[in-house]
């Protein structure tokens, strides 16, 4: 009965914790420009994730290191540095674009220019961070989150063609702007497979307290809560093709646009849903995001950490993530457009998968840390093809990012 | 980094029309979100002012692309034009509060949507 409530638990957080402003902001954009034609990229970038979380849970729950630590360990600082590098940089990013989310959604909801709550966001973020436990910020947050479940709600209530739906989920070419169709493809794989979602989720294993018990528990939240995060950014799909693609609009490239997906829906509500979902998603990613961060360095360098000590028993730890939230703030108090740092961030989280992926192959393979729980056959050729994914990837966002970017 | 990049005037001709058709189009349905009391005064304002930039953007692109159709492309700089004065409209009287400028500047809006319409069927017209 525990284990059960754990695991349902585990999938309200995953459910939660899945929509943030990328995946949010790219599904957006897919549906419009292409209307349910890159549904297949939502499902890949949600089968990629399940099989990466899955490991990093595992890994976790047996080797009880983290996926950064194992890296460290298994291959020594100077090779850990590269992920580390590129993974804090894609984070940093990252964190800029939720706490741009948070601040755009206060201000729809105020009339003050979203600059202005940066700095804001950040804070109060920090103080999530200093004050609350691991269990708050993963759960009370990500609970919260539900809310983002409307877009699924919307979606059904538009009554799409079913049939059509089924049909996006296999990938075709595009009959126009080519360029452009494969770039949100990029940018929808960068949002559904990022680096910040499996660390956390092997950095919250241990937080845990996971043993092998936790891994039929590890294999139904991945497994489950994944699949039930890519249906609701499939929600936002379907609710910008069927809203924003049916009135003309095609081009999603202002994030004034966004709440008129759920208004023609849900009226007055559909607005007030809009900025909730918005705000809690994106403020409860940067405070995953920000926690990331301060678990990487920690981790990196061997400090103490843990989100349920105090501040000043893993002085580091608390130091990164401030520092972080801070820096990360900066340029959108500066007036850097939130949803094209989103969708670039997403790009190149893209583009950065290689370095945080390849490392799987040998740590979920190697008997010291997994013992008999190591990969089999299916879960290698899943990592394989998602590196050879990710060199793909890394190797053509540069070129879209210029001819297909909005 | 961000600006797409367009291959020839023709094409940044065609993708700047193309956001403007987008941009009128979300003009339209925040307004009528607002006239329906779905959308606030604050928010409907603030996304007509953002629509406003983007059709000025496109209107000064177009213009400014080196096509060998000089009175079509001049056609569609006009109805661009139109859009975005009918959108400034828009945002200042839903600033005011103003239910019969609103109404005004959807018809306006509507109107400009058409010569929009009519002036890229005019320039993606096959030529002889």
């Amino acid at each position: 009965m525990k284990k059960l409530l754990e695991i349902s638990l585990g999938i309200v957080t995953s459910v939660g914790g899945f929509l943030e402003v990328g995946s949010m902001a790219t599904a957006a954009q897919a549906g419009a420009a292409f209307r349910f034609q890159l549904i297949w990229a939502v499902v890949l970038g949600t089968i990629c994730i399940i099989f990466l979380v899955e490991m990093a849970g595992r890994f976790a729950a047996v080797s009880h290191h983290t996926i950064a630590d194992g890296i460290r360990e298994r291959f020594g600082f100077n090779v850990f540095l590269w992920p580390l590098l590129a993974t804090l940089l894609v984070n940093f990013l990252v964190m800029s674009a939720e706490i741009g989310g948070a601040a755009i959604a206060l201000e729809l909801a105020t009339g003050i220019g979203f600059q202005w709550w940066a700095l804001p966001v950040a804070f109060l973020a920090w103080l999530f961070l200093w004050k609350g436990t691991f269990g708050f910020i993963e759960k009370g947050v990500s609970i919260l989150g539900l809310v983002t479940l409307c877009f699924v709600v919307g979606a059904v209530m538009l009554g799409p063609d079913w049939g059509q739906v089924a049909a996006g989920a296999v990938p075709t070419l595009p009959d126009h702007d080519a360029a452009k169709y494969w770039f949100m493809a990029v940018s929808i794989l960068g949002a559904s497979i990022s680096p910040y979602l499996f660390m956390f989720y092997s950095s919250g294993a241990i937080e845990d307290q996971w043993d092998k018990s936790y891994l039929g528990t590890n294999r139904a939240i991945a497994g489950l809560g994944m699949s039930f995060g890519g249906t609701i950014a499939i929600g936002v799909l379907i609710v910008a093709a069927l809203v924003l693609a049916a009135h003309g609009i095609d081009q999603v490239d202002d994030y004034h646009q966004l709440p008129l997906m759920l208004i023609p829906i849900f009226g007055f509500w559909g607005f007030v849903l809009f900025v909730a979902s918005l705000g809690i998603a994106c403020f409860g990613a940067a405070l995953e995001v920000g926690l990331q961060q301060a678990y990487l360095v920690a981790q990196g360098f061997g400090w103490t950490w843990g989100e349920d000590q105090k501040p000043r028993d893993d002085p580091g730890f608390s130091t990164v993530y401030t520092v972080s939230l801070l820096l990360a703030a900066i340029p959108i108090a500066l007036g850097l457009d939130p949803l094209r740092l989103t969708i670039f961030s997403m790009a190149l989280t893209a583009a950065s998968l290689p370095l945080s992926v390849v490392p799987f192959l040998f740590l979920l393979n190697d008997e010291r840390y997994v013992g008999e729980h190591r990969n089999g056959m299916i879960s290698n050729a899943a990592v394989i093809f998602i590196i050879a994914l990710g060199f793909v990837l890394a190797v053509v966002t540069i070129p879209l990012q210029i001819f297909g970017g909005t | 980094m961000f600006v797409l990049t367009a291959c020839s005037p023709s094409d940044q001709i065609e993708q700047q029309s193309k956001t403007a058709a987008s941009a009128a189009q979300t003009a339209s349905l925040v307004l009528d979100a607002w006239a329906s009391g779905a959308a606030p005064s604050k928010y409907t304002s603030r996304t007509l002012q953002s629509v406003g930039k983007t059709l000025a953007d496109a209107g000064a692109q177009i213009q400014s692309a080196k096509s060998p159709e000089a009175s079509e492309q001049a056609g569609l700089t006009a109805a661009v034009g139109q859009l975005s004065t009918a959108v400034t409209r828009a945002a200042t009287a839903v600033q005011d509060g103003n239910r019969p400028g609103v109404e005004q500047a959807q018809q306006d809006l509507r109107a400009a949507t058409a010569a929009l319409n009519a002036s890229q069927s005019k320039y993606f017209a096959p030529k002889p």
